[in-house]
């Protein structure tokens, strides 16, 4: 058997909650296993492969949700795609979320940088779960109040006990009443932030470095703070060598990385680069 | 234990190894050049060359080009396929340097999720050893620790010596060539010359090393020749061949040199610059994994501007000095 084989899954709905990013209800043909936090390989057919982390649980009907943002050549490929089309899927791959590490801490504190939230919507599902959950802090930014995705959810979550919402877009429109800023400063806000606390980060890369600076205020241990990194991934099962970070590959050693573990691998998160700086000789 | 044997009978055994393996053995071109090729009962081995074939055993081993799955959905039963391979008994006559090589491949593909078709693949070959009786211009193996002639670590090894063959078999596990003669003395110890700059730990650091990255960088051509050619290197990337309805998917051969190495979607690289691409070759190549450099030469053989990973020490060791 292959190892690289995708099992066919049709796409059952299509949602469109803001204008470069759509919800897609999956439903694998075969049966498939993921936790939180780890990525799977879609795959549209003849566009290639690219990493997506799911968003929601297998529920009891076999599908699963997947958010989509349109960036690329393969993303618009799957955005012009309809209900009943096939896609490919394997995984999950890498290392997800430490759900049990979640539950066992002090509290949790959730900090989702547009897109972001995918991942760390299927923690916080299943966080929920669990009778005897601490307390948990949910920080979701978004570049417009537009693009905030699983309203639904937030209202929800509102709604649950023990559970703190700190919303904030950099730029407003109409209808938004909320804060308007970045996640950074909504982290100063937090209160009761012990030792046992455990962080779990997923946003664009340039966000890494202003959260990490920011954390630093609190008591709490590198080996609770999770980000989720991400890298071009071609194989999933590290043996394409395109994910390499360092000394690690982040498909296998990844891509939820504790800050003790990306300083023990002296990795950098995050590089200042133009778009399209060149590899050639610039000098 | 030792034996002695002439290069007929040598021939004649690899002609009747032919008819129940595959036979990979390095073989002649018209033009001089030696490439490790699929031997037909017809064709000549050639086992009296310096250095290493042109070609890496990956060619056989880890393939360009293959075909991993493919798609059909045309009818109502879509189908995405996996294609299978007959599994065939293949022998493969080695320099010492590449028998390394694939050890190395071994662990890489075998660690974590292992790669099915290479073990596969691997179970059912049977390596043989060249021991080296000329130094080619390029080796530089004992630098690595990798000896021209083996001392322990072989199932069956051919030296030439003069005029004749020295054949050494630890586990028989074929049948050996006619007229042996037995002997006691081992083939001769060759060593190639051993390179070892004092920053080699560090090699990788291109804030540390500005002046030997300028001059690679200055140099590099990008044809990517020393990772297509390096028997140890692994990268790939995947390819859709096709359309929606039909199509393969197909694996390539990678280099981390490539611009497009690890460019993102939306157009961000997290290793920017040429200077990146380098430093991350030469710290899997000398420094990560117990350095997956093995000393063969080839890059050396085939850089257009002098920057193989032996030049590449050489400058390191000549900067050591000045």
């Amino acid at each position: 058997m292959n190892t690289q084989r995708p099992i066919p899954a049709v796409i059952k709905n299509i949602e469109h909650p803001s204008k470069y990013v759509k919800i897609f209800t999956l439903f694998p043909k075969e049966p498939l296993s993921f936790t939180p936090g780890q990525f799977l390989m879609v795959s549209v057919f003849p566009e290639g492969e690219a990493a997506f982390t799911p968003c929601s649980c297998i529920k009891e009907d076999g599908t699963f949700e997947i958010a989509i943002n349109l960036v690329g050549r393969l993303t618009s490929k799957l955005h012009s795609m309809k209900v009943g089309d096939i896609i490919g899927i394997r995984g999950g791959y890498g290392k997800g979320f430490s759900v049990q590490k979640a539950v066992n801490s002090s509290s949790i504190t959730i900090i989702a940088g547009g897109i972001g939230i995918a991942p760390l919507r299927f923690l916080i599902q299943k966080l929920l779960a669990y009778g005897d959950r601490p307390k948990i802090n949910i920080i979701y930014s978004a570049n417009k109040a537009s693009k905030f995705l699983f309203m639904e959810d937030l209202e929800s979550w509102q709604n649950e006990k023990e559970i703190d919402l700190y919303l904030a877009a950099a730029k407003a429109d109409i209808k938004w009443k909320g804060y308007i800023g970045r996640s950074t400063d909504m982290i100063e806000k937090l209160k009761e932030i012990d030792a046992d606390a455990s962080f779990f980060v997923c946003g664009p890369p340039p966000m890494f470095p202003s959260v990490l600076e920011k954390l630093k205020q609190f008591p709490v241990h590198e080996k609770n703070i999770f980000f989720t990194l991400e890298r071009n991934m071609r194989c999933g099962i590290g043996k394409c060598g395109h994910c390499y970070m360092g000394d690690i590959r982040l498909c296998v050693d990844g891509p939820v990385m504790s800050i003790s573990d990306i300083k023990k691998h002296h990795l950098i998160v995050f590089r200042e680069s133009g778009p399209f700086m060149s590899r050639y000789r610039t000098e | 234990m030792n034996y002695k044997t002439d290069g007929d009978s040598i021939a004649k055994w690899i002609k009747s190894l032919c008819r129940s393996y595959e036979v990979i053995a390095p073989k002649k071109e018209p033009n001089g050049d030696i490439f490790y090729s699929i031997i037909k009962p017809s064709d000549a081995v050639c086992l009296d060359f310096a250095g290493t074939p042109i070609n890496t055993p990956k060619d056989f081993i880890y393939e360009n080009y293959k075909r991993l799955i493919k798609w059909d959905f045309s009818s109502n039963e879509s189908a995405v396929e996996t294609f299978e391979e007959e599994s065939k008994k293949r022998i493969i006559f080695l320099r010492n340097c590449d028998i390394k090589a694939i050890r190395l491949l071994d662990a890489w593909f075998e660690q974590d999720v292992a790669d099915e078709d290479y073990k596969k693949f691997r179970e059912n070959l049977t390596l043989v050893t060249i021991g080296c009786h000329l130094i080619g211009p390029h080796c530089f193996c004992s630098t690595f620790g990798v000896d021209p002639v083996e001392k322990e670590n072989y199932e069956l090894q051919l030296t030439k010596e003069e005029n004749s063959y020295i054949v050494q078999a630890k586990n028989l596990v074929l049948e050996l060539p006619n007229h042996l003669e037995e002997i006691s003395h081992e083939p001769k110890e060759l060593k190639t010359v051993i390179l070892d700059p004092k920053n080699i730990h560090t090699i990788y650091d291109f804030e540390k090393n500005t002046e030997l990255y300028n001059e690679i960088t200055k140099r590099c051509q990008l044809c990517d020749g020393c990772t297509f050619l390096c028997p140890t290197c692994t990268c790939y990337d995947i390819v859709d061949h096709g359309d929606e309805i039909k199509g393969e998917r197909l694996r390539l051969w990678d280099s981390c040199l490539f611009s497009s190495f690890t460019k993102m979607a939306k157009g961000y690289d997290p290793e920017p610059t040429f200077a990146h691409s380098w430093s991350r070759r030469l710290s899997c190549k000398l420094v990560m994994n117990d350095r997956s450099c093995i000393g063969c030469g080839r890059c050396d053989m085939t850089c257009p501007s002098n920057i193989g990973m032996k030049s590449i020490l050489m400058l390191a060791q000549h900067k050591d000095h000045a």
